[in-house]
């Protein structure tokens, strides 16, 4: 089936002579992957956005929308980051309309959870990502679900963007953004999901529209 | 609708039950390996306190292989120390005979364990001759006991070439067995559902944390969501079921013949009949059609002539029972449903406005008085790129 990231390849050999070997080598790979956590990686990549289907954790992203806001993202082979890809998120927040008329939703998410098993990022500090806008003075929150939040289909939200950036604010030049984890009040060990979201109280009248950049995002 | 069969069917009466209950391979294969993942052995137990009939404890453990069958269909299975994968000592061999309905046969391997931390199984197999089909199935301790597994389609859905006679891993997302309670894993199950006969090996069970298999990266590389090809199973290739329904007098049948979906209709004054086959798991999620911007299929009649609507349903036409109606076939085939295929292509916009974030089920609607037999293949969404989304936009 495509898709299918297995290590090994399609076909195996029927031989029995080489099964000691075999054995051997597999007890020294399940050692190292018992390794303490302390070997870990000092980062996890979420998203590169270089392939064109789940993200580096193996989870499934999306724009979220609630009429008549809405949301597009694409992944755009021009202005990246790094790589060859970055995602564009376009983004039209309406202040009227929709549930309450409070002009619906708009956002982006990309799953860390993996099935069933949720990401324990308790190992890091902080959830960045590289950021752009097409105009500048784009602005958005951070969302971030634990299995609590996961279950409810919301997300804890950080304040502006433009707190985490070096120049206070989305320009049109790539900045990292960098969002403590303590910003959150979840529970690191069992993170569903990681989002952008345009809310409305970030727009004069609770509208904004504009177009900005995300790319390698990940957990330091 | 032809009914799953419920497997598992052990112990009914008049059913010929050949039991062979062997120790699988992958219980006695080496624990560690280079693809990760763990063998059935390392996996949790079930809660403790998990109840079991008597015989279902004193028969079953961890890693038994057994089959049932209804005469004249067969099975036969055992461990087989000369055909395994490189790191195991013997591979399980199965063979079945699979006669017409309502004879059934199919193996099952004990698992008696928690799954519930795993996102994936896996397993090698190889056929003897190439072509070996089944359907896989999962049983938790309840299903078990009504006899009814939770299937999730053919092995061609997670082996686009199917089986052939070289070794080649299957990989199956637990997450495609909705409604199985994952804590409580009784039995994997193969069930030939198709008429004929095959002989395969199995080996290398095991469960991974991590998710091996991305749905999403097929449908993205074709451009397109293959709904069904109706070639190896009356469930979809989401693993959703489809079914004729019907209100008397009318009537409408379906089957699959030559890898095509075949519908007898016979639509009165009164009465309504039609097939629908689901995008949302019963109970579970919707389906997400956003990205999609239209529905093909090919179509022939046995006469020429045939009439039907298409329809479709999101969440909220599925509560009440109904769908939105794109239209009769006329309307994309001008010159009608001839006896030769022609691909009709609709819009998704000419359904009108649905919820296209929660899609529930495609319909073909027999609206017009009359009797005849039609014939459906390769029913598929095809994507929206990149430029159709920034064209929709509309900046």
């Amino acid at each position: 089936m495509g898709g299918l990231k297995m290590i090994e390849s399609s076909r195996q050999k029927a031989v029995g002579s080489r099964r000691w070997v075999a054995g051997s080598v597999g007890f020294l790979l399940s050692a190292f992957c018992f390794l303490p956590s302390a070997f870990a990686a000092a980062t996890a990549l979420i998203d590169d956005f270089e392939d064109q289907t789940a993200n580096k954790v193996g989870g499934r992203s999306n724009t979220y929308v609630m009429a008549p806001s809405r949301a597009l993202a694409v992944k755009v082979t021009t202005g990246m980051h790094g790589g060859a890809k970055a995602l564009m998120l376009k983004f039209d927040k309406k202040g009227k309309g929709g549930p309450y008329d409070s002009g619906g939703w708009c956002g982006y998410y990309t799953m860390v959870k993996t099935g069933p098993r949720y990401f324990d990022a308790t190992a890091y500090q902080a959830l960045t990502f590289w950021v752009k806008g097409a105009a500048g003075d784009e602005n958005f929150m951070v969302g971030l679900a634990d299995k609590h939040w996961d279950e409810v289909g919301d997300s804890v939200k950080s304040e502006e963007i433009g707190k985490y950036l070096p120049s206070a604010k989305v320009t049109t030049e790539w900045q990292k953004a960098t969002v403590p984890l303590s910003a959150f009040m979840l529970e690191k060990k069992e993170l569903a999901s990681a989002a952008i979201c345009f809310e409305g109280s970030l727009f004069p009248g609770g509208e904004g529209k504009g177009t900005v950049y995300i790319d390698d995002m990940m957990f330091e | 609708m032809k009914t799953q069969k419920a497997v598992g069917r052990r112990q009914k009466a008049g059913w010929v039950i050949t039991a062979y209950c062997l120790l699988l391979s992958a219980y006695c294969s080496p624990v560690f390996s280079a693809d990760g993942g763990v063998v059935l052995k390392e996996v949790p137990p079930m809660p403790a306190g998990t109840v079991l009939f008597e015989h279902e404890a004193k028969f079953a453990s961890r890693g038994k292989i057994g089959g049932y069958a209804m005469k004249p269909s067969k099975y036969g299975l055992y461990p087989d120390a000369k055909v395994h994968i490189e790191g195991s000592r013997e591979g399980t061999f199965i063979r079945y005979r699979k006669k017409p309905d309502p004879s059934f046969c199919g193996a099952y391997i004990i698992i008696l364990g928690d799954l519930s931390q795993f996102a994936t199984m896996t397993f090698w197999i190889k056929g003897a001759k190439g072509g070996e089909t089944f359907e896989i199935g999962m049983n938790d301790t309840i299903s078990n006991k009504r006899e009814d597994a939770v299937m999730v389609g053919s092995i061609h859905r997670y082996l686009g070439t199917g089986v052939t006679t070289e070794w080649q891993q299957v990989a199956v997302p637990l997450q495609d067995f909705f409604g199985a309670d994952l804590t409580r894993v009784f039995s994997i199950v193969f069930n030939f559902n198709e008429e004929g006969e095959g002989k395969f090996w199995i080996d290398g069970l095991k469960f991974h944390m991590e998710q091996l298999v991305d749905p999403e990266a097929k449908i993205q590389q074709a451009g397109e969501l293959l709904l069904d090809n109706f070639d190896h199973s009356n469930l979809n290739l989401l693993g959703r079921k489809a079914n004729t329904y019907k209100r008397l007098p009318s009537v409408a049948e379906f089957s699959r013949v030559d890898g095509r979906l075949r519908l007898d209709f016979e639509k009165q004054a009164t009465g309504w009949c039609g097939y629908y086959t689901l995008l949302n798991q019963i109970d579970g999620e919707f389906f997400d059609l956003t990205p999609y911007k239209e529905v093909r299929f090919r179509v022939r009649g046995e006469k020429g002539g045939e009439t039907f609507e298409i329809g479709m349903a999101d969440r909220s036409w599925l509560t009440i029972g109904d769908s939105v109606k794109a239209g009769p076939v006329e309307k994309f085939l001008p010159g009608g449903v001839t006896t030769g295929w022609q691909e009709v292509v609709i819009p998704l916009s000419d359904f009108g406005k649905l919820d296209w974030s929660q899609m529930g089920s495609f319909v073909i609607n027999f609206y017009k008085q009359g009797k005849g037999t039609l014939y459906v293949d390769d029913l598929r969404f095809i994507r929206k790129s990149d430029k159709d989304l920034l064209t929709e936009w509309g900046d």
